[in-house]
């Protein structure tokens, strides 16, 4: 989209157009692929390929940063859910299960650390990577899951897990960060100024999820807001959240994740309510669409050297995963293998920090950015597909209606 | 000689159990076992339990996942799938008495909690959860119920309801269904008394007991015909419907309380489930009292078995709990339920040599208490609670054992918080 502007149609001109006609292309792709058995979600996948990058090259980076607060909006829904799905008072008296979810976002760090390093990366930007390498994409889970219609105890499991491995992210992340930056080129202060600098992001969103549910509690209280009425409050207090986020540029996503874990923990009695983000499934093809469409380029999976090391970190994530969850006896085999598949999505810098001031390459030497690339690449490929026969390998998806 | 007749007798009982499975299944020729006597009072309790999401605490698909936890554990009992994933029943070993019912109940409270908790799941009782949606019910992967699910259709789903069935033993065939008559003439008391599904499918039904008005869209619900006084007349019946291809086994009437042949007892089958086991041993027993005063008074039937008077005692139990009226078959005069209860009680007491019998009684009467468990839940509905909350309110009822303790809290304050 640049010298041959004044020779396209007027309508390309317009971003909303262009990013409206590929969610059209994406259900369109979808409703047939799911007429044959697939995923309908990969509607979006294939259009994202086709207007994006690796296609026609109609929606590209600088197009999605008109919609970044709409996206950022978006997805601050997403990890809304997520922290509403966060069970802390399962996680903690569960023991055993609880410590094999968390043991299995420890892992995936470890594991990818350890790979990255023997293909050659050096040591502080293997830990960056390892460090986004812990979370779960929640757009591809959630989205998967909305899609299925699963639900069940691999559902369960898999939806609390997606917390966890955020907040763990988020805390190695910012000691990653605050290392690269501290050592970098550039670097105005010390690893321990970096790290205050780092945590105080995380801090600040903390306070304001605590602010804005405090908010919440009280409005509903002074009204006496039966159960029915109490999403609208709730609403509101997201929308401010997400508002006091940007205009501090603290993190929007602990503090999101938060708002939901808090909604779901904190006051059990008064918050049972179907306040269920009822379009997860069209946010999740948006979402799915520009990440498909920015962020997938399928040269990048022509470079074998990194290819190869972005699918040995896949599958080790994965392996590690299922590893964890050995000593736990409340899910069978079956379950479990279920729940390593379904969790094996990963994310990218840009979707665990909500800031654009940073970005990820930056911190990254070429080769290291090019294994980035191909993990992000075979993540939008290959990620949606395996979550899915993950939810139909534990037999959590409920896609038919029949009677029998 | 002794090893031989054993080993044919063995063979015998082989090919009962399997004529009897195939015909339970479809798969086989009707067959309806010989009524095989058995210790009169003795009891079995049966619970349906719902299998809920800790968030929204809507039904959730994870009954396989805790059988399977459950099958890994030492136990006298039982606990088998139902009809959908989300539904999962429990079975009492056989029992004699209150305290020993109490014991073991409390012991399947404890462990299907446990085991439910450990794969992310709650569990309520209940006769009907508030809020689901039929259509979302999966049928549990089993052809027994894929088979219900061809043959009743949307039915098998809307049968996501909840119910408690009392075994109470018999030691003569004859007997059994006479037994079984004057216990139907009683079983809208149970009906009140069990009360506790005010809401279905997202609404407040009015009713203290929906669940009671889904049963009866099966075209074999009702009651056992008024013309059975023999065991001889029930084989006839049950042979000229097998002619018709509309029945196969037993299982396939629907009755309130019906023989149940293979475990020589008659099985009372209106409850809902209570809201904790805890007052399904109380309910059983005093059941349990009444069948063995009925056998105690042998020759008499009830005076009036119409099934008229019986479907509009079924109708105002169902319609008003504890609070409905109840129109006594032999006198014809209308009482309270709560009332008649309460003389059966006192009446039963007197007569039963069960130790336990009177902290049973104290437990039945706190069910009464502030009109009934319906009550206890629509008390939280009128203070602003959503279904949900409902729901969850009826979860954590299921999470603690009741004590007589809880039963004069729950008199003074309005039904466990």
């Amino acid at each position: 989209m640049s010298d041959e502007v004044a020779d396209l149609p007027l309508w390309l001109l317009s971003p909303l157009a262009i990013v409206g006609a590929g969610l059209l292309l994406s259900q369109v792709i979808g409703v047939l692929l799911k007429a044959r058995g697939w995923p309908k979600l990969y509607g979006a996948v294939i259009a994202g390929l086709i207007l994006g990058m690796s296609g026609f090259a109609l929606i590209d980076a600088p197009l999605l940063m008109q919609f970044q607060e709409l996206f950022n909006a978006a997805a601050a829904l997403v990890l809304f859910e997520v922290g509403r799905k966060m069970d802390l008072s399962w996680l903690w008296r569960s023991g055993r299960e609880g410590a094999a979810l968390l043991l299995g976002c420890l892992l995936r760090g470890v594991g990818t650390l350890a790979v990255l390093v023997a293909c050659g990366l050096g040591w502080s930007e293997a830990a960056f990577i390892a460090a986004i390498m812990i979370a779960v994409n929640p757009v591809v889970f959630t989205s998967m899951v909305s899609d299925s219609n699963a639900s069940g105890v691999a559902t369960y499991a898999g939806g609390n897990t997606v917390g966890i491995s955020q907040l763990v992210a988020l805390l190695a992340l910012s000691a990653s960060v605050a290392w690269m930056r501290s050592h970098g080129v550039n670097s105005e202060l010390g690893f321990s100024g970096e790290l205050v600098r780092q945590g105080s992001k995380l801090a600040l969103g903390a306070a304001i999820a605590l602010l804005c549910y405090g908010l919440y509690a009280l409005a509903s209280r002074i009204s006496r807001a039966q159960a029915s009425l109490r999403p609208g409050f709730l609403l509101a207090a997201l929308m401010m959240d997400l508002g006091l986020c940007s205009v501090t540029s603290s993190s929007a996503l602990l503090s999101l994740l938060l708002m939901g874990v808090l909604l779901r923990n904190a006051e059990t009695r008064e918050n049972v309510f179907q306040a269920q983000v009822k379009t997860a499934q069209d946010i999740g093809y948006a979402l799915l669409f520009m990440m498909s469409a920015a962020l997938v380029e399928l040269q990048h999976l022509l470079n074998w050297l990194p290819l190869l090391a972005a699918l040995l970190v896949f599958a080790v994530r994965m392996g590690l995963t299922r590893a964890a969850l050995t000593p736990s006896g409340a899910w069978s085999r079956t379950k479990k293998n279920a729940i390593a598949l379904s969790l094996c999505s990963l994310v990218s810098f840009g979707s665990l920090v909500v800031d654009n001031s940073m970005s990820g390459t930056g911190y990254m030497s070429d080769i290291a950015a090019s294994v980035m690339a191909a993990l992000l690449a075979i993540n939008v490929l290959i990620a949606p597909g395996l979550t899915w026969y993950g939810l139909k390998l534990a037999g959590e998806t409920h896609e038919g209606n029949e009677h029998g | 000689m002794k090893g031989t007749s054993m080993a044919d007798a063995s063979a015998e009982q082989r090919r009962y159990d399997e004529a009897q499975a195939l015909a339970v299944a479809g798969k086989g020729p009707a067959f309806l076992p010989a009524f095989s006597a058995s210790q009169l009072g003795t009891i079995g309790i049966e619970l349906e339990l719902m299998v809920l999401d800790r968030l929204t605490y809507d039904l959730l698909p994870a009954a396989p996942d805790i059988l399977r936890l459950l099958d890994l554990q030492q136990k006298n009992w039982v606990a088998t799938p139902e009809i959908t994933t989300s539904m999962l029943e429990v079975a009492t070993s056989i029992l004699n008495g209150y305290l020993p019912a109490a014991a073991e109940i409390e012991e399947i409270r404890a462990s299907v909690q446990r085991a439910a908790f450990k794969v992310g799941a709650a569990i309520s009782g209940g006769g009907a959860h508030p809020f689901q949606k039929w259509n979302e019910q999966r049928i549990y992967p089993k052809e027994r119920y894929r088979e219900s699910a061809k043959k009743y259709g949307y039915l098998a789903k809307m049968f996501t309801v909840f119910g408690m069935h009392v075994h109470i033993g018999m030691h003569d065939a004859d007997e059994a269904i006479r037994v079984c008559a004057w216990l139907t003439q009683r079983a809208p008391l149970f009906i009140a008394l069990s009360a506790n599904s005010p809401c279905w499918q997202g609404e407040d039904s009015g009713f203290c007991s929906a669940r009671s008005n889904v049963v009866g869209a099966f075209p074999m619900s009702g009651t056992m015909p008024s013309h059975i006084r023999t065991w001889d007349d029930f084989a006839a019946h049950f042979r000229r419907l097998a002619g018709h291809g509309i029945v196969n086994s037993i299982k396939d009437f629907y009755w309130d309380v019906r023989p149940k042949p293979e475990y020589g007892t008659i099985e009372l089958r209106v409850l809902d489930t209570p809201l904790n086991p805890g007052y399904a041993a109380a309910l059983a027993c005093y059941a349990r009292e009444l069948c063995i005063e009925f056998a105690a008074s042998p020759g008499h039937w009830p005076r009036d078995d119409s099934a008229e008077l019986y479907a509009w005692n079924r109708f105002n139990a169902a319609k008003d709990g504890v609070l409905a009226d109840w129109i006594d078959p032999c006198t014809g005069v209308a009482r309270p339920v709560r009332q008649v209860v309460l003389d059966d009680l006192e009446r039963l007491a007197a007569r039963s040599d069960d130790p336990g019998f009177g902290q049973a009684c104290r437990l039945i009467e706190a069910l009464m208490q502030d009109g009934g468990q319906a009550r206890w839940l629509t008390a939280h509905m009128a203070a602003g609670a959503g279904m949900n909350d409902l729901s969850r309110v009826a979860s954590e009822m299921f999470a603690h054992p009741v004590t007589e303790q809880d039963s004069r809290q729950t008199a003074a304050g309005g039904g466990p918080a």
